[in-house]
C-alpha cells in the first residue's frame, strides 16, 4: 500500500449531530460573524493583569510586605478610619495589607498553576490511554480513578503532610494527587467517542501508529476540553491551597499566600475585620474569574457544554 | 432475581473500590515519607528513630507492613492513636456523629436550595432570572467555605449576636457552620440541575408531553424533574468526599467537635496512625454513600435495573 | 363550501441563530377538510416539522411565528395580527400528535400505562378512574397491542413498533378531530411501517378524524393521502389531489422528488460511458 492511500490529512472536524445541512435554501438574513464579546475581552485583560501582578508585583511602589511595625498594627483601611499610608490597613504585625495581598499573588498563582500542570499531564495521559486502549487497561485505570476519588482530599493531604512534613513541594504534590482524577474521566470519555469517528478508523486502516493517532489526531481534538477543565481546576487548586494554608499545613510565614494570610488574621477576627475579609475577597475574586473564564472557554470549545 | 443480582453487582464493585482506595491510601502515605522524623523532631538520635520505627512497625519491609495493615483492617482494627493513647476507632466514634450531623445538614440545605434554583434557571434559560441564579451558583463555587464561615461569624455573632460563634450543643450552634459548608453542594447542585434540566427539556418526550396537552407544571415536575434528577443524585454521592474535606476547615473555624477538628489535632501531634484511620473511615463513608446512591439509581431508573 | 377542519393562512415562521435568521416557513397556506388525509412532503430541512409544530404552538428555542392565521373548525386558534393564541387549549384534546422517534417520545422512567392515563385525566375530566383505565386498555387493544402488558411496561421493554403504536394510542385516546403524524413511520422497519400505515388509515375512517401526514417518503404519501402539499425551503411549491399531482407534477422540485423514488417496474438507465 503506497503512502498516497493513507488518509493522513483528513481534517478532524467536530460534527454537530442533529443539525441539518445549513444550506437547505431557506430565505435567510445573515448577521455579523462572531467576534470576541466585551466580556471575553475583559476576561483576557484581567488574566494578563493577574499574571503580571504575580510576576512583577514586587516591583510595584509599595511598602515592603515583610516590614513589621508594632506601632502601626491593625490599622483599618481608608474609609474605615485609616489613612493613605496603608490604603487597605495593616495586620497584627503592622504589615501593609495591600503589599501582603500583592505579594501573596505570586505563591497562590504559582502553586495552583504548577499543581494543575502536573495533575493535567498525569490525568490526560491516563485518560488517553484508557480511552484508546480500552479493555483491561481501561478497567484498571478506571478503578484506580474511582479509588482515588473515594479518598477525601483534605484527609489524604493531612496524611501525606503528617509523614513528610510541611513544605511547598509537598503542597504541590498533594494538590496534584487531588487533581488528576477529573481529567481521566473526561479525557477518557472524549477519547472513546473520537476513536470511533470515521477519520480515526481510516487512519488505523491506513496503518498509522497508535502513538501518532493519539498524539496527532486525538489529543488536538480533546485539547479544547482539557484547557477549559484545567482553567476550572486552577480555581479548585487555589481553594484547596487556601484550605491547607489556613490549617497551617500549606504556606506559612514568612512565605506569603492568601490562604496563609487568612490563617494569620484569624486570631484578630473580632477586632479587625479586614485582616480576614480582604485576603478572602482576593481569593473569591480570582477563583470567580477563573470559573467564569473556564465557563467561557467551555462554551467555545466543548460542544457538549457539560458541567464537569 | 434481577434485583438481587443488581444489588450483588453493586456491592461487589463497592468493596473492590474500597479495597483499592485503602491500599492507595496506605501506599501514598508510606511512600510520601517516614513519620518518625516528624514525630521526634530534627534533634532525635539514630537510636531513638530506630526505636520509634520499631514501635510503629515501620522497620519492616513495605509489603509485610501492607499485609499487617490489610489483615488488621479485615478484623476491624484501625490501630492505636499516639496522641490519645486509645484505639483509633474509639476516638473516631466519639466524633463521627457530629461530623455526620454537620455534613448531612449542609447537604440537605444544598439540595433544598440548589434544586429549585437550578430548575428556575433552566426554565428561564438565557433570561435574567437564569443569569442571576447562575451568578449565585458561580459565586458559591468560588468561595473558600471556611472564609465564608468567618465572615458569617463577624456578621451574625460579633455584630448581630444572633448565633454563637463556635462550639456545639443546640441547633443554634449548627446554623452558621452548616450554612457555610452548604455553599459547596448548593453551587454544584444548582449548576448541574440547571444543565441537566435544560438538556432534558430538549428531549423529544418533553415535546411529546407538551403536544399531548399537559400543562407546564405537569411537564416540569411530572416528567422533567425525575429525569434530570439522575445526574444530580450521582453528584450528591460524589460531593460526599468534598463535604468531608470542607468540613475539616469549617470545623476548625467553629471548633465543631467532629472528625475534621480531630484531623487537625492529629496532624499537630504527628499522630500518623490516627490520620490514617481517619482517611480509611472517610473512604468507607464515601463508598457506602455512593453504594446507596447506586442502588437508589436502580430504583428510579428501570433501564439500569434491567441492564444488570 | 363547508368549513374546513384546519385552515392555515399565510403562515411565516423564522428561526434565529447567532449568525442569521432563516425563514423556515414562508407564507404557506393549507386547507384540510374533515375526514381527509393531507400529506406534507419535502426533503429533510424543508420546514415540514416546523410547520406542523406551529399548528400546535410548540417550537424549539429561537423559533417563532412571525405571521399568519390558523383556524380549527371555524375557531381561530392563532392569529399573529391580533395576538390570538389558543393553541395550548387544543393540544392533546382536539389535535393529537405522533412524532418520529418511537421510543424518544415516551418518558423512559414512566410506565406506558401511566403516561396514557395521565393524558386522559388531563383532557377527559368527566371520566372516573375506572373509565379512564378502561378507555386506556381499549385504545391500546385497538392498536393490536397486548393492553395489560403494555400498560405495565416501561418504554425500553417494548419494541420500536410497539412504542410507536402506544404513542398513537396516547394521541387518539382523547378522540381528537385532527391527528398530526410527523414522520411517524419513518424510523420503523418496513413491516412495522406497513402495518402502522394501515392502522392509521383505519383509525381515520372509523373515527372520522382528519390527518396531517408529514413525510419525506413520496411513495408512502401516495399510498395514504388524499391530497399533497410539496414544501421546499419553507415555501409550498405545489399542491393538489394526490393522483393528479403525481401524474403530472408541474414544479421541477416535485419532479425530482418523484424521480428519486426507486421503481421496480422500470430497469435503471444505463450509465453513459465515459
Amino acid at each position: 500500500m503506497s503512502d498516497a492511500d493513507v488518509p493522513t490529512e483528513i481534517e478532524p472536524v467536530d460534527g454537530i449531530e442533529g443539525v441539518d445541512d445549513p444550506d437547505t435554501g431557506h430565505a435567510r438574513t445573515t448577521t455579523v460573524r462572531r467576534k470576541m464579546s466585551p466580556f471575553e475581552i475583559f476576561l483576557v485583560v484581567f488574566g494578563v493583569l493577574l499574571v503580571a501582578t504575580a510576576i512583577f508585583g514586587s516591583f510595584l511602589p509599595l511598602p515592603d510586605p515583610t516590614q513589621q511595625s508594632l506601632r502601626e498594627r491593625l490599622q483599618p483601611p481608608v474609609g474605615f478610619g485609616g489613612g493613605w499610608d496603608h490604603p487597605l490597613g495593616t495586620d497584627a504585625l503592622g504589615r501593609d495589607m495591600l503589599s501582603l495581598l500583592v505579594a501573596g499573588t505570586r505563591l497562590t498563582v504559582l502553586i495552583a498553576a504548577l499543581s494543575v500542570l502536573v495533575g493535567a499531564t498525569v490525568g490526560c495521559g491516563l485518560g488517553l490511554i484508557a480511552g484508546f486502549r480500552r479493555g483491561w487497561v481501561d478497567a484498571v485505570i478506571t478503578r484506580l480513578t474511582e479509588a482515588q476519588m473515594a479518598l477525601p482530599f483534605l484527609l489524604l493531604a493531612i496524611a501525606i503532610i503528617t509523614n513528610r512534613g510541611r513544605s511547598i513541594t509537598t503542597l504541590v504534590i498533594v494538590l496534584s494527587i487531588v487533581g488528576w482524577t477529573q481529567y481521566v474521566r473526561i479525557v477518557r470519555a472524549d477519547t472513546m467517542a473520537i476513536r470511533e469517528r470515521p477519520f480515526i478508523q481510516g487512519l488505523r486502516i491506513g496503518g498509522a501508529s497508535d502513538t501518532r493517532i493519539v498524539l496527532r489526531h486525538i489529543l488536538p481534538n480533546v485539547a479544547g476540553t482539557i484547557v477549559a477543565l484545567a482553567t476550572l481546576e486552577v480555581g479548585t487548586m487555589i481553594l484547596a491551597e487556601s484550605a491547607l494554608s489556613f490549617l497551617g499545613l500549606g504556606v506559612v510565614s514568612p512565605d506569603i499566600s492568601w490562604g496563609g494570610l487568612l490563617a494569620d488574621g484569624r486570631d484578630n477576627l473580632r477586632d479587625a475585620w479586614w485582616v480576614v475579609t480582604l485576603p478572602g475577597l482576593a481569593i473569591v475574586v480570582v477563583v470567580l474569574y477563573v470559573n467564569l473564564a473556564g465557563d467561557a472557554l467551555r462554551s467555545r470549545y466543548d460542544l457538549r457544554k457539560r458541567d464537569h | 432475581m434481577t434485583t438481587l443480582r443488581f444489588i450483588a453487582l453493586k456491592l461487589g464493585g463497592a468493596l473492590l473500590t474500597l479495597f483499592l482506595a485503602v491500599s492507595l491510601a496506605f501506599f501514598i502515605s508510606r511512600l510520601s515519607g517516614d513519620p518518625t522524623t516528624q514525630i521526634l523532631g530534627g534533634l532525635a538520635t539514630q537510636d531513638q528513630i530506630a526505636a520509634k520505627q520499631a514501635e510503629l512497625g515501620l522497620d519492616r519491609p513495605l509489603l509485610s507492613q501492607y499485609w499487617t495493615f490489610i489483615t488488621d483492617l479485615l478484623q476491624f482494627d484501625l490501630g492505636r492513636s499516639l496522641r490519645f493513647n486509645r484505639g483509633n476507632w474509639e476516638v473516631i466514634q466519639s466524633r463521627i456523629m457530629a461530623s455526620f450531623l454537620l455534613a448531612g445538614s449542609a447537604m440537605v440545605l444544598g439540595v433544598v436550595f440548589g434544586v429549585p434554583l437550578g430548575m428556575y434557571a433552566a426554565a428561564r434559560e438565557g433570561k435574567r432570572g437564569d443569569r442571576i441564579a447562575s451568578a449565585i451558583a458561580v459565586l458559591g463555587q468560588s468561595m473558600p467555605v471556611f472564609w465564608l464561615g468567618m465572615v458569617l461569624v463577624l456578621v451574625f455573632s460579633v455584630r448581630l449576636g444572633w448565633f454563637p460563634a463556635g462550639q456545639s450543643g443546640t441547633w443554634k450552634h449548627l446554623v452558621l457552620p452548616a450554612v457555610s459548608l452548604s455553599t459547596i453542594p448548593m453551587a454544584r447542585v444548582t449548576r448541574l440541575t440547571r444543565s441537566s434540566m435544560s438538556e432534558v427539556l430538549e428531549e423529544p418526550y418533553i415535546a411529546a408531553a407538551r403536544a399531548r396537552g399537559l400543562g407546564g407544571r405537569a411537564v416540569m415536575f411530572g416528567h422533567a424533574l425525575k429525569n434530570s434528577a439522575l445526574p444530580v443524585i450521582t453528584l450528591i454521592g460524589l460531593q460526599a468526599g468534598t463535604l468531608l474535606s470542607g468540613a475539616v476547615t469549617v470545623e476548625a473555624v467553629f471548633a465543631w467537635p467532629g472528625l475534621g477538628s480531630l484531623a487537625t489535632q492529629a496532624v499537630q501531634f504527628r499522630d500518623a496512625p490516627l490520620v490514617q484511620a481517619l482517611v480509611i473511615v472517610g473512604a468507607v463513608a464515601f463508598v457506602a454513600i455512593n453504594l446507596v446512591i447506586d442502588l437508589l439509581y436502580g430504583l428510579i431508573d428501570p433501564r439500569i435495573r434491567d441492564a444488570a | 363550501m363547508t368549513t374546513p377542519l384546519l385552515e392555515i393562512e399565510g403562515l411565516r415562521v423564522e428561526a434565529r441563530s447567532e449568525f442569521e435568521t432563516i425563514r423556515a416557513v414562508d407564507d404557506v397556506d393549507l386547507r384540510l377538510d374533515r375526514g381527509r388525509v393531507a400529506g406534507l412532503i419535502g426533503e429533510s430541512g424543508s420546514g415540514k416539522t416546523t410547520l406542523v409544530r406551529s399548528v400546535i404552538g410548540l417550537h424549539q428555542r429561537n423559533v417563532s411565528i412571525t405571521g399568519g392565521r390558523i383556524t380549527l373548525d371555524g375557531t381561530v386558534i392563532y392569529d399573529h395580527a391580533d395576538g390570538t393564541d389558543r393553541q395550548a387549549s387544543v393540544r392533546g384534546s382536539r389535535i393529537g400528535t405522533v412524532f418520529q422517534q418511537p421510543r424518544g417520545s415516551l418518558n423512559p422512567l414512566k410506565r406506558v400505562g401511566a403516561q396514557l392515563t395521565e393524558v386522559l385525566r388531563t383532557h377527559c375530566g368527566d371520566l372516573d378512574k375506572q373509565a379512564i383505565g378502561q378507555r386506556a386498555r381499549d385504545t391500546l387493544a385497538r392498536m393490536d397491542l397486548d393492553a395489560e402488558r403494555v400498560m405495565r411496561s416501561y418504554p425500553h421493554q417494548l419494541s420500536g413498533g410497539m412504542c410507536q403504536r402506544a404513542a398513537v394510542a396516547i394521541a387518539v385516546a382523547t378522540e381528537p378531530e385532527l391527528l398530526i403524524a410527523d414522520e411517524a413511520t419513518s424510523a420503523l422497519d418496513v413491516t412495522s411501517q406497513a402495518s402502522l400505515v394501515e392502522l392509521l388509515r383505519e383509525l381515520v375512517s372509523e373515527r372520522s378524524m382528519s390527518m396531517l401526514f408529514v413525510t419525506h417518503d413520496v411513495l408512502l404519501a401516495a399510498e395514504l393521502c388524499d391530497e399533497l402539499v410539496v414544501l421546499r425551503s419553507g415555501v409550498a411549491v405545489e399542491r393538489g389531489a394526490t393522483a393528479d399531482l403525481l401524474a403530472d407534477p408541474q414544479h421541477d422540485y416535485t419532479k425530482n422528488l418523484i424521480a428519486a423514488v426507486p421503481r421496480w417496474d422500470v430497469a435503471p438507465e444505463e450509465e453513459p460511458a465515459t
